[in-house]
């Protein structure tokens, strides 16, 4: 019998496109774990990844196949507590270099597939994208609409003061 | 294109989390998704300086609906920098000196706090209530913690402790009250009679702690020259409260944290006093800001500490300024090792190389914060050379900040193999780096006190080997020392960055890169007895201090923190015209030439490079 480590599984894509991955790899996903958990014979049937396309989906497992030896995420992770670091290492870095609309994609399959250290270098990508912009500049980065009134502007601008940093 | 705006509300909010103030508030200036998304992190701490800014938060809240993310709430001042540290200054400076109003006036006022009592009530999940105001806690907010259910789990935190009726002799019920409110947490509190907490004595505090405040884990206690041992009459007012308590023989407080920090040296009898009232094997912490007397250390080392994770000491014996002062470092290091693996460990003072060995090598690899200073005398005198770095290189694989003082050598291979070793710990974000230039011969820990001559360098010539002419009276300087340690001092931008790099191309490939690094020069002139004033501002202009941020988006940002000379200059402490003194001048313009003319010696110097 094959050791865990070697067992394969199959995954398709939104857009039908079958791909065979490295069993340890595909369970960097929480949600691909808990679905051949609930299968029972992993390799033999293929999984559907209904949100993510096939560009996007090798993309997610490139990541999760240079992380998939990384430890097991800590529980004891207070969620109340504000993220302080927005550090990313080389490697995570490199890989996020992709266009604005591979970014998001990636967040939102990460998101999707349940892989809680790949959004979180998502995020912090998006974080730091954002960072020393004024709103103006995040708007035309982002290409965002400003839908506030004049009035909701100068009221902001007064809610704003009360925030303490961390 | 898709855009930002169609991910999913709590994936903005996620990326919200990793914003600090400025940026949040930018963030949540964009429209009105990235606002809603923004605001749970930016209601998430708040502060109201006093008690008429209460009404104005109260209905933005009200309007918005974002009071549910409001989790900690700090009524009064912000420290400037971080709390903690204004805590631990001089008692006439301490901004957390409560006032001296009498308990009646606590009532008379309580009405005009009641738009915070009101505040605190509307905030569904406020988990932190921080008390940082002059004045006692009104009446009204304990009413509100004790009434309403939803702040049952509300941790109350007051840096201002003070108790005003115990002057008396009496509890007053409010001040009794509040030391008995479940939700009291932590508190801070200033030991000196004579700036204004005169109200209480380590023996109301002990009484506190274990009969009256039920979930008090964290205390804090700045001790003052001007102590009291007890108060009139609050003995029998204490003891009818143990009966009243009805839980006698009670069994010790369990703190988590104890902090205890002042001027004085803490003999053994008080930690014993301490130990005898909170039970220190269930402690968590334990950061004694203040020195302690040899057998106190021995005491410590002897005391079963098994939850202990974060430690702080000063070893520095009982004589600071003698060279005859105790060695502190081996109990100190009998200390370290009596301790489980440790979190967060800091030591000033003294430690010797085998101490600092045997202690990286027990709480190393359990390390996420560590703090190492030299202090003290020359004779047991922590100094950081290239070989103890790379021991808490090895060890110290899952440090994250790191504060310590090393020594530098003119910027040669060893010096440069010492930040090699710094930049390889892979986790390790936050660098205090103070670079020492002093001459001690402290280099040589087993320099007797009759070797006064320092050695003479290899590779001095025969304008090195003059005698110095500085006001030493243990060492006899020659001119190249001089020399080595203009060289060692001299740290401007350049030698900043290129030692960044060096650490930074040390880093490995999974390893978190640097956020922040801050250089600080010191020891600048010192040949063991004082830097001469003439020469001070000299070593002022070299030993600049550098801070240097890793940003998202703009590289490597490099700061100066204080500017050199320039505040002196604005002072009229000194002008740009000062000379360089007949002592310094000649190994000055050795190093680094005249320029111009007219120009001044300030616009000549510049860093040697490091060691390729």
């Amino acid at each position: 019998m094959a050791s865990e480590g070697e067992q394969t599984v199959k995954l398709v894509s939104s857009d039908n496109v079958e791909i065979v991955t490295e069993r340890k790899v595909a369970e960097r996903s929480m949600l691909i774990k808990n679905m051949i958990e609930d299968l029972g014979a992993p390799g033999e049937e293929p999984i559907p990844i209904m949100n993510v396309s096939e560009a996007v989906l090798r993309k997610v497992l490139e990541w999760c196949t240079h992380h998939k030896n990384d430890p097991a995420p800590s529980q004891d992770d207070d969620a109340d507590s504000r993220k302080k670091t927005t550090d990313i290492e080389d490697w995570d870095q490199k890989f996020m270099q992709v266009d604005q609309e591979m970014l998001f994609e990636i967040i939102l399959a990460a998101n999707y597939m349940d892989i809680k250290a790949l959004l979180d270098v998502g995020c912090k990508t998006v974080a730091n994208m954002i960072k020393g912009k004024s709103p103006e500049e995040i708007r035309k980065t982002f290409n965002i609409q400003n839908d506030f009134t004049p009035e909701e502007e100068d009221q902001i601008r007064r809610e704003n003061e009360w925030a303490e940093d961390r | 294109m898709m855009p930002i705006t169609d991910l999913p509300p709590e994936v903005l909010t996620h990326i919200s989390s990793y914003l600090d103030k400025q940026n949040l508030c930018s963030f949540a200036s964009v429209n009105h998704l990235t606002r809603s998304s923004a605001a749970p992190w930016l209601y998430y701490k708040l502060t109201i300086r006093g008690r008429d800014s209460a009404p104005a938060l109260c209905s933005i809240l009200a309007r918005t609906s974002y009071a549910k993310h409001v989790r900690h709430l700090t009524v009064g001042r912000v420290g400037q920098r971080s709390d903690a540290d204004e805590f631990t200054a001089s008692i006439p400076l301490n901004p957390y000196i409560p006032d001296r109003r009498t308990t009646q006036s606590v009532y008379n006022r309580d009405k005009s706090w009641q738009p915070v009592a009101n505040l605190i009530q509307s905030l569904p999940s406020l988990r932190h209530l921080v008390w940082s105001c002059k004045q006692q806690v009104p009446p009204c907010v304990v009413k509100v913690l004790t009434s309403d259910k939803h702040l049952a789990s509300c941790k109350l935190h007051v840096r201002t402790f003070a108790l005003r009726s115990v002057e008396g002799g009496d509890f007053d019920p409010h001040e009794l009250d509040l030391v008995r409110l479940p939700q009291l947490y932590s508190i801070w509190f200033i030991h000196d009679v004579m700036y204004g907490s005169s109200y209480g004595s380590p023996e109301l505090i002990f009484k506190i702690i274990r009969y009256m405040a039920p979930n008090l884990r964290h205390l804090k206690v700045r001790e003052g020259t001007t102590r009291r041992t007890s108060v009139p009459g609050l003995g029998s007012t204490l003891s009818a409260l143990e009966q009243e308590s009805g839980h006698s023989p009670h069994p010790k407080a369990s703190l988590d944290e104890l902090v205890l920090t002042g001027d004085d040296l803490i003999p053994r009898v008080r930690l014993v006093e301490w130990s005898e009232h909170t039970d220190f094997r269930v402690l968590g912490a334990l950061l004694i800001h203040q020195a302690m007397s040899l057998d106190a250390i021995e005491w410590l080392a002897q005391t079963a500490m098994p939850s202990l994770r974060n430690l702080f000491i000063i070893l520095r014996g009982d004589s600071p300024n003698s060279d005859q002062e105790a060695d502190c470092s081996t109990p100190g290091g009998k200390l370290l090792l009596s301790v489980p693996p440790l979190r967060a460990l800091g030591v000033v003072g003294q430690l010797s190389r085998p101490r600092l060995h045997d202690a990286m090598s027990r709480h190393g690899s359990s390390l996420t914060q560590l703090d190492l200073r030299p202090g003290g005398a020359k004779k047991h005198r922590l100094v950081l050379g290239p070989e103890e770095v790379e021991w808490i290189s090895r060890y110290c694989l899952t440090l994250e900040i790191l504060e310590m003082t090393v020594k530098r050598s003119q910027g040669d291979s060893q010096e440069v193999a010492m930040y090699r070793a710094i930049g390889r710990m892979p986790r390790l974000q936050t660098l205090i780096l103070t670079l020492d230039s002093s001459e001690r011969g402290v280099l040589t820990e087993s320099l007797s006190d009759n070797e006064k001559d320092l050695s003479c360098e290899e590779d001095f010539d025969e304008l090195d080997m003059e005698i110095l002419d500085w006001n030493t009276s243990h060492s006899v300087p020659r001119k190249g020392h001089l020399r080595k340690m203009l060289i060692n001092s001299a740290l401007d931008e350049t030698l900043a960055r290129s030692i960044y790099d060096t650490m930074a191309a040390s880093k490995p490939a999974r390893g978190l890169p640097f956020t922040a690094i801050y250089f600080h020069s010191k020891g600048g002139g010192d040949f063991g007895n004082g830097i001469p004033q003439d020469e001070q501002l000299v070593f002022f202009e070299l030993g600049r201090h550098w801070r240097l941020e890793a940003t998202g988006t703009d590289g490597l940002v490099v700061k100066e923190n204080g500017t050199g000379l320039n505040r002196y200059f604005e002072e009229g402490t000194w002008t740009r015209s000062h000379d360089l003194s007949a002592r310094i001048e000649p190994v000055f313009r050795r190093l680094w030439p005249k320029k111009s003319e007219e120009g001044s010696w300030i616009d000549d110097w510049h860093s040697f490079p490091l060691c390729k």
